[in-house]
């Protein structure tokens, strides 16, 4: 298994002190210490059985006796921390910066399964910054005008390229590039050198991950190109060549994980070695949040790090209880610090 | 070993005797088939027992690759993605006769874009189990198929053993067994006829 070894790219911008996030930087911190550390996720990885998985959980937050109450537990840790990081939250474009990306999915579902033929149960979050009765409002009345700007376009062009190519998918390819915008247009605005960055940095990483997936799925450039985001550092050009050459002409401070994973590409035929990797990378950048003294970035880095280490708790109680090998977790297991 | 119920007459030997020959080669005929039986069984479990194997690998690493992608996506957004799949399976199942029996002939068809979901929020373990489920889809078929045939031909091979076995072990004997004793029969009415006629010559002479 690879693990990061270089360095990581810290924000080109110095922070500005923002004294009016002094309480919840200070809320923040002492919430930060509470995370799991390392080696704590190494002892769940290395745990034999159920008995010790759910012993060595006894100790912190996620004291629970079963995988449905973990579940469970993991699902009001996400609720909880959200709402925690919205009411600390003292400016809307920041609000919306935290909880934009559970709007964007529930408009997908919603929208989804207005056009879906059969009769589907919605599992939508209930955490976003819209009320979900007003998404679902405006989505199956047409309604748009009483959205925020933004979400009425973003909405109106995922129906219209859906009209237009007649699959679903085209709708979440649509959103996810408008939530991408939406990002971008309320950071921008909103001033704060970092959270341009993290996007500029999420969307070239993603932007290679899809590149890795789209080979895997055999499609083609016109779908490549359909799917890439803007906003990132990386040339669109760079994309449309065979992965080899895309990998060996790659020259920013993350082109190593690209090289460090094309092995396991090669071999598994699977880019889960450098979605891990970029995930790390990624986590390493919002980790230099640890410099502010005060600011909202603190709050962001948080709200990222908590659902990362939700997700890493169920994938590894739920993959050692299925008897999924220790190396196969781990492989997903991105490890912030 | 039981006889059979006929008048001990030449013309039942004769009846007895035709239905002997059609015995034996009716016999003779039940074994070929019960021997092409057992050889088509033993091919057919052992391809069997391979793509179940098989099967069972892949269905393995595809259930513990969604297992991974379902924890780390989250649930929400696994049964999002899985209910709004626009992909359909046909299943065509046509007959094929094999040595007279009639076995079901199955045929796949997947219709639709398994990877109908964006990129953003999804990962390339989604995008690996979704595409090994719908290779494994023709292999699970193909193993119905064959495990159906194993059935069918597994049941004719045992209702042909228990007709050869009748036909060696008590049909044949019995037909055999009865024409002996009918011609033993015979024999005896024979010989008191002759020794009748001796007497009767002796007496007149």
């Amino acid at each position: 298994m690879i693990r990061l070894k270089s360095t990581i790219r810290n924000p080109q911008s110095t922070f500005v002190e923002d004294k009016r996030y002094a309480y919840a930087t200070a809320y923040i911190r002492v919430l930060e210490n509470k995370l799991l550390s390392d080696q704590i996720m190494s002892q769940l990885l290395e745990a034999e059985d159920e008995e010790s998985l759910f012993r060595i959980l006894q100790g912190g937050e996620y004291g629970v006796g079963s995988v449905e109450a973990l579940e469970e537990k993991c699902r009001e840790e996400l609720i909880g921390v959200i709402s925690l990081v919205k009411q600390l939250s003292l400016e809307m474009p920041l609000t919306q910066l935290l909880t934009m990306k559970y709007d964007f999915y529930n408009f997908k579902v919603l929208l989804k399964a207005k056009y879906f033929s059969k009769d589907v149960e919605l599992h939508l979050f209930d955490c976003g910054n819209l009320d979900v009765k007003e998404i679902k409002y405006a989505v199956t009345e047409g309604k748009m005008r009483a959205l925020p700007e933004g979400f009425a376009d973003a909405v109106r062009k995922a129906e219209t390229e859906f009209e237009k190519t007649e699959e679903l998918s085209a709708i979440d390819v649509v959103l996810d590039r408008e939530f991408v915008n939406t990002f971008y247009r309320v950071s921008s605005e909103y001033g704060k050198r970092f959270f341009i960055e993290y996007l500029e940095l999420f969307a070239d990483l993603s932007n290679i991950k899809i590149f890795f997936r789209v080979h895997n799925q055999g499609k083609d450039r016109n779908f490549l190109e359909r799917v890439l985001f803007d906003h990132g550092s990386l040339d669109k050009k760079a994309f449309f060549k065979p992965v080899e050459e895309f990998a060996s002409g790659l020259h920013t401070d993350f082109s190593h994980l690209v090289r460090e994973s094309l092995d396991y590409w090669k071999t598994d035929g699977t880019s889960a070695g450098f979605e891990r990797l970029a995930d790390e990378y990624l986590f390493q950048f919002l980790k230099s949040t640890k410099h502010i003294v005060f600011g909202p970035e603190v709050l962001f880095a948080y709200l990222m790090i908590k659902e990362n280490e939700l997700k890493s708790i169920r994938t590894i109680v739920s993959g050692k209880i299925n008897g999924v090998p220790v190396d196969m977790i781990r492989e997903r297991i991105p490890l912030p610090s | 070993m039981a006889l059979i119920g006929v008048n001990p007459n030449r013309m039942e030997v004769l009846r007895l005797r035709k239905r002997l020959t059609l015995c034996q080669r009716g016999h003779r005929l039940l074994k070929q088939k019960q021997d092409e039986l057992m050889r088509i069984l033993y091919r057919l479990i052992d391809e069997a027992r391979h793509l179940r194997e098989e099967v069972e690998k892949e269905l393995t690493k595809a259930f513990r690759l969604f297992l991974l992608a379902e924890s780390t996506l989250g649930e929400n957004l696994i049964k999002n993605v899985i209910s709004f799949l626009q992909v359909e399976t046909h299943i065509e199942e046509q007959e094929k006769r094999l040595l007279n029996l009639r076995v079901p002939e199955l045929s796949v068809e997947i219709e639709g874009n398994i990877y109908n979901y964006g990129f953003l929020w999804t990962n390339s373990d989604l995008d690996n189990a979704l595409s090994l489920f719908s290779e494994v889809i023709p292999e699970l078929v193909k193993l119905c198929e064959i495990e159906r045939k194993l059935l069918i031909v597994a049941d004719e091979a045992e209702k042909t053993r228990r007709r050869v076995n009748a036909l060696e072990y008590i049909l044949i004997p019995d037909i055999e067994e009865t024409m002996k004793r009918i011609v033993m029969k015979l024999e005896e009415i024979e010989r008191a006829s002759r020794v009748r006629l001796m007497k009767v010559k002796e007496i007149v002479g």
